[in-house]
């Protein structure tokens, strides 16, 4: 499924969920915020969460900042 | 049932019972941001030997913030009715005395006198709301003043946010109410009947009148009712309460004193010169940017010396009866003694030779807002 | 809403109460173990982080895990990186999702050279996100008027600058900030600008309920032991506002002919 994540054109083998396409992408783990279609997808809700073609993905996590 | 005095107001914490010392006079003087803690040791007797340094400051810091001028402005008695029982009033409902109010030709004349005099500010004063001088009536000679002067002040009645808002639109820019006294007990005392009573509406009707959008608010105590030290740190609490919470008005202090023996009313706790020039040091030492005024109650001398000593606005030639701008003889008693009897030249011409210039107008009517005054 | 506990000096913003006076950033560290030391040594309780995209293949050194498990610790994010109110909103958001908490520090800095905050912008971010109940702590210029108005639309804070971030050129608004402090109905936080312990102080001193550092500590020569050192000061400045300074010298000389002469004469 083509996506846009993080500005960038992405192919994702695994999109039936957010937690699945974070889970490819490596940071299964990792505290980070997703907004899909510039809308925020609470983790609770994140393996529930489907994902279609086109859809713009942005992922955040907390870096060092004054 | 005597109110409670809201958490802003309450003097206590700063008024310990401590005896302030000397130490505490200088470090007050030295302050970088003093308060009422501060106010408390510059009132105390600790303070008397720094009298004149005290006058010092007070005049570099006037100075500073209002240059070497006076601004003026002249009282207009539109109506003497009044329901109150204030002990302390020659207008207290029970004192036998012709009352009368205006009407709106009479009002246009005194004002046409008073601007033939030179002055761009009037307050207008009334007693408590009547069915004679209520507020329409004020409405009325608010718009009328407007028409005439830049600044049109009130000093009447406590009013509602809405009322204010309607007076604002029609012109006035000032809205002067003192609480008198800060204290609840004597206050309650002091006020024997009528709606004046109220404690805590009056208390919070400054702010109402800054919500209305007024460009100033006037705030004072009469000094003599209660301990004067108290209720200058009450004063100063308001102020500073009022200033946080409203911020785009300013506001103005006033100590109006109650003279030994004015009418049949014995002051409790009587102040004299001293201490009122005590005051207003302590006061523009605290408050360095807030108008301070002295009225005609006061006599000549003491006018002549405080002027510029922290004083920035004054008002001559006053009437303190029902109009009386147009009469030879007045119809009515007047609310006090004016002590200070001399013409608007020749007070202007005592500060100039003082080196203060009389400043009759400092703002333009033209900066009203079009639509009627400024909704904060 | 009073800003301070009497009782035990704590401060209180938006409902939360904290002892710790010093705020810190998280930002220039040359790695997460020096900048997590520096925190521990500051005893910050309040402290900023910030938001980036997350690489497809992180690389990056994990920043913030390690602060993450500090307890007593709120993070605080800030916004920057946004350079108007939709942006910095956005970051909010973002950042409350990531740090669970309602804290934010709204900093929009246009220009990427001074770093300076746009007031507008700001302000507008602040209205808004005050209305969907963050507790806003608004970077500023130093300017009187704007904290009343940032107060009025519901920050729960001020944190006007004391130089641009990252000059080390101290408390060069001084002035305003009396100015502010002095109708200021929140806490006031002085942040940007701090390079020594002793500014720090000065800026309790003066009355500020706090400061935030973060330049002057990763850039030290030895960063944790900078931050231990404004611990102290920043501790020995607020000790210091409470006791109560001795007066300023240069009295007034007395003038050769009193100006209170006119009281002894006769009068009631």
């Amino acid at each position: 499924m083509k996506l846009i994540v993080n500005g960038e054109a992405y192919e994702a083998k695994r999109h039936e969920s957010v937690s699945a396409l974070l889970e490819e992408m490596g940071i299964g783990g990792r505290p980070v915020v997703v907004a899909l279609n510039d809308e925020v997808i609470p983790s609770s809700s994140r393996s529930a969460c489907g994902l279609r073609e086109g859809d713009r993905v942005e992922l955040f996590r907390l870096v060092g900042g004054g | 049932m005597t109110p409670q005095m809201p958490a802003w107001l309450d003097p206590s914490p700063w008024l310990d019972g401590r005896e302030s010392t000397p130490a505490d006079v200088e470090r007050a003087l030295g302050c970088d941001a003093p308060g009422p803690r501060e106010l408390a040791a510059l009132l105390s007797p600790a303070a008397h030997p720094f009298m004149e340094v005290m006058a010092q400051h007070a005049r570099a810091l006037t100075q500073r913030h209002f240059g070497r001028t006076i601004s003026m402005y002249a009282p207009l008695y539109l109506a003497n009715y009044c329901t109150n029982g204030c002990a302390y009033c020659g207008f207290a409902s029970d004192r036998i005395q012709p009352r009368r109010r205006l009407e709106l030709p009479e009002a246009e004349d005194e004002l046409a006198m008073l601007k033939g005099m030179g002055f761009e500010e009037v307050l207008l004063l009334t007693g408590e709301r009547t069915s004679h001088a209520g507020f329409d009536y004020l409405l009325e000679c608010v718009s009328l003043a407007a028409q005439r002067f830049h600044a049109v002040g009130i000093e009447a009645f406590p009013m509602t946010t809405r009322e204010y808002a309607l007076l604002a639109e029609a012109g006035c820019t000032g809205v002067t109410l003192y609480q008198e006294t800060y204290d609840p007990r004597q206050y309650d005392r002091l006020h024997r009947w009528g709606p004046k009573k109220d404690y805590l509406d009056r208390l919070d009707a400054p702010a109402r009148a800054m919500e209305a959008g007024m460009r100033t608010v006037g705030l004072g105590v009469l000094l003599g009712l209660s301990d004067p030290a108290f209720d200058a740190v009450c004063l100063l609490r308001h102020a500073v309460h009022l200033q946080r919470e409203h911020w785009k008005s300013g506001i103005t202090l006033s100590f109006p004193r109650l003279r030994p023996q004015s009418g049949n009313f014995t002051a409790m706790f009587p102040v004299d010169e001293a201490w009122l020039a005590q005051l207003v040091f302590a006061v523009r030492v605290v408050l360095p940017d807030v108008p301070l005024l002295l009225s005609t109650r006061e006599r000549p001398e003491f006018r002549d010396g405080m002027a510029g000593l922290g004083i920035s606005k004054m008002s001559a030639g006053s009437r303190t009866s029902v109009g009386g701008y147009g009469e030879a003889e007045p119809m009515t008693e007047g609310q006090f003694q004016v002590s200070d009897t001399r013409s608007v030249p020749e007070f202007c011409s005592m500060l100039r030779n003082r080196g203060l210039e009389p400043v009759f107008k400092n703002w333009d009517s033209v900066f009203r807002d079009a639509a009627g005054g400024e909704h904060g | 809403m009073e800003r301070q506990d009497k009782a035990q000096d704590a401060w209180v913003v938006g409902g939360h109460r904290f002892s710790s006076r010093l705020l810190m950033g998280t930002g220039k560290f040359q790695d997460a173990e020096t900048m997590v030391r520096a925190v521990l040594a500051s005893g910050a309780q309040i402290v900023t982080v910030a938001l980036r995209r997350v690489g497809r293949i992180p690389r990056e050194d994990d920043m913030l895990g390690p602060l993450g498990e500090l307890k007593g610790i709120t993070l605080m994010p800030n916004t920057s990186g946004a350079r108007n109110a939709s942006e910095a909103i956005r970051a909010a958001r973002l950042g409350r999702e990531l740090c669970g908490s309602p804290f934010v520090k709204v900093e929009i800095h246009p220009n990427p050279h001074h770093l300076m905050p746009d007031p507008i912008e700001t302000f507008e971010a602040a209205r808004i996100l005050a209305a969907e109940g963050f507790v806003v702590m608004p970077y500023m210029p130093a300017d009187p008027v704007l904290a009343k108005r940032l107060e009025d639309v519901g920050c729960a804070s001020l944190m006007p600058l004391g130089s641009a971030i990252g000059s080390g050129r101290g408390l060069a608004t001084v002035e305003m900030l009396r100015l502010i402090l002095r109708d200021a109905r929140i806490p006031v936080i002085v942040d940007a600008g701090l390079r020594s312990p002793s500014e720090a102080a000065a800026a309790l001193e003066m009355g500020c309920d706090a400061v935030l550092v973060n330049s002057a500590v990763a850039a030290a020569g030895d960063p944790v032991a900078m931050a231990a050192a404004f611990a102290q000061a920043v501790k020995a400045g607020r000790d210091a506002h409470r006791a109560g300074l001795m007066p300023q010298g240069g009295g007034t000389a007395l003038a050769t002919s009193p100006l209170t002469a006119f009281l002894s004469e006769e009068g009631q």
